[in-house]
């Protein structure tokens, strides 16, 4: 017995020696940031002068400007642009590319991912759409369509961040991933059944693919909300304030006009509404899933 | 296969069907093989093909001269904006990066999957429970939040404010650390990745403790018995999650962004090809007359087409780093057995 | 089997730990550490290396390009950067190294140090926020967004050093009180003095017939609003391309500042239900005028080109492509491209004779919105007072003094070898402050135009009123105003909105959302401002004064 509790004490120093640097990173960089910001989101602090409480008012200033509100339209707007456009093309292609050979798959599948960094690929685009020398209103002028001022039209502009994301349409990993694990039999029975092409993917992939696509759709909506780096490359806040984005408001906000406890509560306003969203979601899901 | 059965795949109209989707996906792939042609050409052009009409995919005189330029640096005195992208040679920014995404895969990967293997196998199942929501807990929330707390920290880590407090009974204040303008700014932040924890801890979960009860018989300590018999297996897992660790670090802007930002001997390619881009943008040619310093710029040959050699600069290491992945990547989706 | 590792703590944490521990004793700098005696620089010269090293304990952080010059990172085939330099006969450079020796060699305490910030990008303020948590600020930076920022704690209190300097009247006096905050001083005028001007096409004033009062091409001397848009009218040509004037929607260019600028009408009064400190202008009837104006001249005259996304270089750009008549400027400009890019409009159009500069329209009363401005600079707040002292004495030796006089002696040498116009003319035209020795080869008025020199000669003899600030009121924040106002004017001249309707919901936007404030003081501040404003007035425009300022503060300035 003796060697035994020495060998699980043994055991249990090992684990926490394993886990406490893991444990030390998530805590200062993932945690005490949250908590830091549900402090500073009630300061007064402009980076120099020591932080004062000042209790609601920063978030009284943020509800009163409508600069806030504009940022969140325009979320909500991409946010509903490129979760509605671009987040069920990548299902429907890694449905349509299972049915390609194998080693067609396997072709298309290093193509697809070729990488490019990602600032690169928002300059290309951002030069793709410039008015007179950019791609984009050379194919309008050959197809005969009116020539467009993409990025600088205030009404077009968020549009134009999108559509990269639905032009260039592909596959998902996670989705390549999941469906690879569905049993051919099943697919089969169903044909036994008189399933045809679109009743079988009712029937059959749908309900496989349904915890991946609720969990990339969370992701989804939490990248959607925070976009951040095609914005600020492509238009930096977009003609007016076309393609302010909430957290590009937050980070002028901050660092432009120095006022870190308004920034943190606008950060803490869009925490909360995302959360809500979540839930929101989850609810919906999991009531798909029951009935 | 599954979707259209075996059986008619004689008839015309499931050939039919079949090749139109092949042609809608080759599609797909070639849209998505144009920025990367287009990103080449362009970097290969001499300066005025640029914005010839009509457009030309491959240039008529393909030239090295943007690469070169890119590799000299241009003398500061007498220019008054910021044309001090240059002010180091590119394979200065070229090695941040390198360092940037050096350091956070090393520092990242061994630290997650210590952690998870951790969690998975060697806690008591209630504390794992705890600290399996401890770690993950933050990936619901979006990150965006910890922005200005995150750089508040590292400017006095480990205080939130530069108001710090003394140690009790000496004079003195506590110990604060800036690392404002340093490399350990953008990747301790990173140290810790709550997805790649949960892809670690998925496989770990799918191991069977036999194999460590058999090593811990045999009188290995724990860590031999991590480095001995679940890294071997754990190849795919370990080459998905640095790969993504790799192009998340080499890709990241906003990090070095904020922290590095008065630093310009340590930026990495993304912010360098951002400010040159940002530079750039007054120019139109359509229009009549320059600043003069940006004329000697452009009089140099720095246009569109050294910012898109830039780019292909930039994605190069990306592009190795997916072939050598390549083989674990798409054998390691095969075993993401993640449950929702 | 008992494992070794478990109770003893290894040996590297523990001689880690005592070394941590024998480092806690040195964090905390203590008086004793400073050296005591202060050195002459003959006295100083002779020490060894490391007591020169230990005996400059004061820091000065000079970003390059603005006072230091920075030496290229990288040797080339030269073999360090400094032969590099040297090699590629950059005199401004090596004068800049110079210029650090002769100063350290005077002021023996000090290490200059170049440092790299750039101080005219888009996210200067972001590099400044970063750069102040980092340590690694300069030493002085330009004051932007006054006076917000002065507020919020980013400059230093100049107040002793000011009071100390025998050129401290020779600032410009728009700048002296832009930097003053309830009687104390934060910044200090940088070394380029100008005015914001109109910038306009001399060859079409010529074309067009347009002369002013001495026969020259250009509006006349003391124009008021209405000559402008009778002006903008005549010089809009269709066919040709051409508009009267150029511009932003909204902020200093547009239409609509103009008119009530013109004037010298304010955005906000101070609020006579005592609730606020200040409330929205919005009951005098000239700031309805101005938005009808605005729509008028976009509209209906045409004779404005603008958009939204208009900003400084575009309004720039298309005067340069000769597509406006007339643009909002800043004055050293024009000086500087008549030097530098002297037929910038063309071939046969020498800068001199094509582009003009005036002040901007005013009142038929005589008032003028002529200020004396120049770059403001802040000192970064936590120098201690030793640094800030020798960064202020660095500063005045770049202003006018030995560095300047070094500098403008490379500049000349530079321009000569290479056969281009000297910087030099237009930095002693802009100088406020009188140099250490005169550095001028032959007059200014042998190189400008004479209209230049007559505008400068205008501009230093003009005046600036007392700002609120200076009485110690808050002021509102500068670019939200600058934003709802430009989202106003905006909404006036693109759509067929009623306009009451619209000053009243923006004059509601900004009370609820920018101006609710007060500070129980602030009767008293107000009274003490308008009062300096009034006595401002009656001694320099005192026909303004008697016409529009005596109804108009009895009608909308009253204080509770």
């Amino acid at each position: 017995m003796a060697s035994l509790s020495a060998g699980s004490r043994y055991r249990d120093v090992a684990a926490w020696a394993f886990t406490v640097p893991g444990l030390l990173f998530q805590f200062f960089f993932g945690w005490f940031p949250i908590l830091i910001a549900f402090v500073v989101g009630f300061q007064r602090y402009y980076f120099v002068n020591p932080p004062e409480f000042i209790g609601w008012q920063n978030f009284l200033d943020v509800f009163s400007d409508e600069l806030t509100w504009t940022s969140f339209r325009n979320t909500f707007y991409f946010a509903a642009l490129s979760i509605g456009l671009t987040f069920l093309i990548p299902i429907f292609i890694s449905i349509l590319l299972m049915e390609m050979s194998s080693r067609t798959i396997r072709w298309m599948m290093v193509l697809w991912f070729i990488p490019v960094a990602s600032t690169a690929g928002i300059v290309i685009w951002k030069y793709m759409y410039q008015f007179d020398m950019g791609l984009m209103n050379h194919i309008m002028r050959l197809l005969h369509l009116p020539e467009q001022r993409w990025l600088d039209d205030p009404t077009l502009a968020m549009f134009s961040l999108v559509l990269p994301g639905l032009i260039l349409y592909g596959p998902g990993l996670m989705y390549i991933a999941a469906l690879q694990s569905v049993p051919e039999e099943l697919y089969e029975a169903a044909e036994l059944e008189g399933a045809g092409f679109f009743k079988k993917i009712q029937t059959v992939t749908l309900p496989r693919l349904r915890p991946v696509i609720a969990m990339m759709l969370i992701f989804s909506v939490i990248g959607a909300m925070q976009a951040f780096e095609l914005p600020f490359i492509m238009t930096g806040g977009g003609p007016g304030y076309a393609t302010t984005t909430v957290v590009m408001q937050v980070y002028n906000m901050a660092f432009n006009a120095y006022n870190l406890g308004k920034a943190t509560a606008l950060a803490i306003l869009l925490f909360f509404i995302i959360m809500a969203m979540i839930m929101v979601q989850r609810r919906v899901v999991r009531e798909n899933l029951d009935d | 296969m599954p979707l259209i059965p075996q059986v008619g795949r004689r008839r015309l109209r499931v050939r039919l069907a079949l090749l139109a989707i092949a042609a809608f996906l080759w599609l797909g792939v070639l849209l998505h093989l144009f920025p990367v042609a287009w990103m080449a050409s362009a970097s290969l052009k001499p300066t005025r093909e640029i914005f010839e009409q009509p457009f030309r995919l491959w240039p008529e005189e393909p030239t090295v001269a943007s690469y070169r330029l890119l590799f000299t640096t241009v003398l500061t005195s007498g220019l008054n904006i910021d044309t001090t992208v240059f002010r180091f040679p590119l394979w200065v920014y070229l090695q941040n990066s390198v360092v940037i995404a050096a350091l956070t895969v090393l520092l990242q990967i061994p630290v997650t999957a210590m952690a998870a293997y951790a969690v998975s196998k060697l806690h008591r199942p209630s504390r794992a429970r705890w600290l399996f929501y401890f770690f993950i807990g933050t990936l619901m929330v979006p990150g965006q939040i910890a922005v200005v707390p995150r750089f508040l920290l590292l400017s006095h880590f480990p205080w939130p404010t530069s108001a710090v407090p003394d140690i009790p009974f000496t004079g003195l204040p506590f110990p604060s650390v800036s690392f404002i303008g340093t490399f350990w700014g953008v990747v301790l932040p990173a140290a810790f990745n709550a997805f790649n924890f949960l892809l670690f801890k998925g496989f770990f979960d799918t191991l069977p403790s036999d194999l460590i009860e058999a090593a811990r018989i045999d009188g290995a300590t724990e860590l031999q018995t991590l480095r001995a018999v679940m890294l071997p297996l754990a190849r795919p897992v370990v080459a998905v999650t640095t790969y993504f660790a790799f192009t998340a670090a080499w890709n990241d802007f906003l990090g070095p962004w904020i922290i590095l930002m008065s630093e310009q001997s340590r930026w990495p390619i993304s912010v360098v090809l951002y400010k040159l881009q940002y530079v750039l943008q007054g120019w139109q040619p359509s229009q009549g007359s320059l600043d003069p310093a940006m004329q000697q710029l452009v009089a140099a040959g720095v246009g569109y087409n050294a910012l898109m050699a830039l780019a292909v600069v930039e994605s190069i290491p990306m592009f190795i780093a997916f072939l050598i992945f390549r083989e674990q990547l798409m054998k390691g989706i095969q075993i993401h057995g993640l449950k929702g | 089997m008992r494992p070794s590792t478990a109770r003893r703590v290894p040996p590297p944490v523990l001689s880690a730990t005592l070394l941590l521990a024998s480092l806690l004793p040195g964090c905390g700098r203590t008086e004793a550490d400073l050296p005591t005696k202060p050195l002459t620089p003959a006295e100083y010269y002779i020490k060894s290396d490391m007591e020169k090293f230990r005996y400059k304990n004061i820091t000065v952080r000079v970003p390059g390009s603005w006072g230091g010059v920075l030496l290229p990172e990288d040797a080339g085939p030269w073999g360090a950067p400094i032969w590099k330099a040297v090699h590629w006969g950059d005199v401004t450079t090596i004068m800049g190294l110079y210029n650090q020796a002769l100063f350290e060699l005077q002021h023996p305490r000090v290490k200059l140090e170049y440092i790299q910030f750039d101080m005219w990008s888009d996210n200067f303020k972001s590099a400044l926020a970063v750069a102040l948590k980092a340590k690694r600020a300069p030493a002085y930076y330009i004051a932007r967004d006054l006076p917000q920022t002065i507020e919020q704690g980013l400059y230093a209190d100049l107040t002793p050093l000011m009071k100390k300097w025998d050129q401290y009247e020779l600032q410009p006096e728009g700048s002296r009180r832009e930097g003053t905050y309830n009687g104390r001083i934060y910044t200090l005028a940088g070394n380029e003095l100008g005015a914001t001007i109109i910038k306009f096409r001399k060859d079409w004033f010529r074309e067009a017939g347009i002369l002013n009062e001495r026969g020259e091409p250009g509006p006349p001397l003391n124009w008021t609003w209405d000559d402008f848009r009778r002006i903008a009218k005549r010089l809009t040509d269709p066919a040709r391309k051409r508009y009267g004037y150029a511009a932003a929607i909204g902020g200093f260019s547009s239409v609509g500042y103009l008119y009530y600028v013109s004037s010298g009408l304010d955005t906000y009064v101070p609020d006579p239900t005592g609730k606020r400190t200040w409330v929205f202008n919005d009951k005098d009837p000239e700031m309805l005028r101005s938005l009808e104006i605005a729509r008028e001249m976009v509209a209906r005259d045409r004779s404005v080109l603008t958009s939204v996304s208009y900003g400084w270089t575009q309004w720039h750009s298309e005067f340069d492509a000769s597509r406006a008549a007339m643009i909002a400027g800043f004055s050293p400009h024009p000086a500087r491209e008549f030097l530098e890019s002297p037929y910038k409009l063309g071939k046969d159009k020498p800068y001199g004779e094509t582009v003009g500069m005036v002040p901007l329209p005013g009142h038929p009363s005589g008032y003028t919105p002529l200020r004396p401005v120049t770059n403001p600079i802040g000192f970064d707040p936590t120098l201690k007072p030793e640094e800030l002292e020798a960064a202020f004495e660095w500063c005045k030796s770049w202003f006018y003094g030995d560095v300047f006089v070094n500098r403008v002696r490379a500049a000349a040498d530079e321009a000569r070898a290479k056969n281009r116009g000297s910087s030099l003319y237009v930095e002693m035209l802009c100088l406020p402050y009188k140099p250490k020795v005169n550095v001028l080869d032959k007059p200014l008025e042998e190189v400008f135009p004479p209209d230049y020199m007559d505008f400068y000669r205008r501009v230093r003899e003009s005046h600036a009123p007392p700002l609120p600030r200076e009485f110690g009121l808050r002021e509102p924040p500068t670019n939200e105003m600058e934003r709802a106002l430009k989202a106003m004017y905006s909404e006036a001249c693109t759509s067929n909105v009623d306009l009451r309707d619209l000053l009243r919901r923006t004059a509601a936007l900004i009370n609820n959302n920018l101006l609710n404030y007060r500070n129980p003081q602030d009767s008293e501040r107000l009274r003490r401002w308008l009062d300096a404003r009034t006595r401002f007035f009656k001694r320099w425009f005192p026909r303004y004064h008697d016409t529009v300022w005596q109804p108009r503060l009895a009608a909308y300035y009253r204080v509770p």
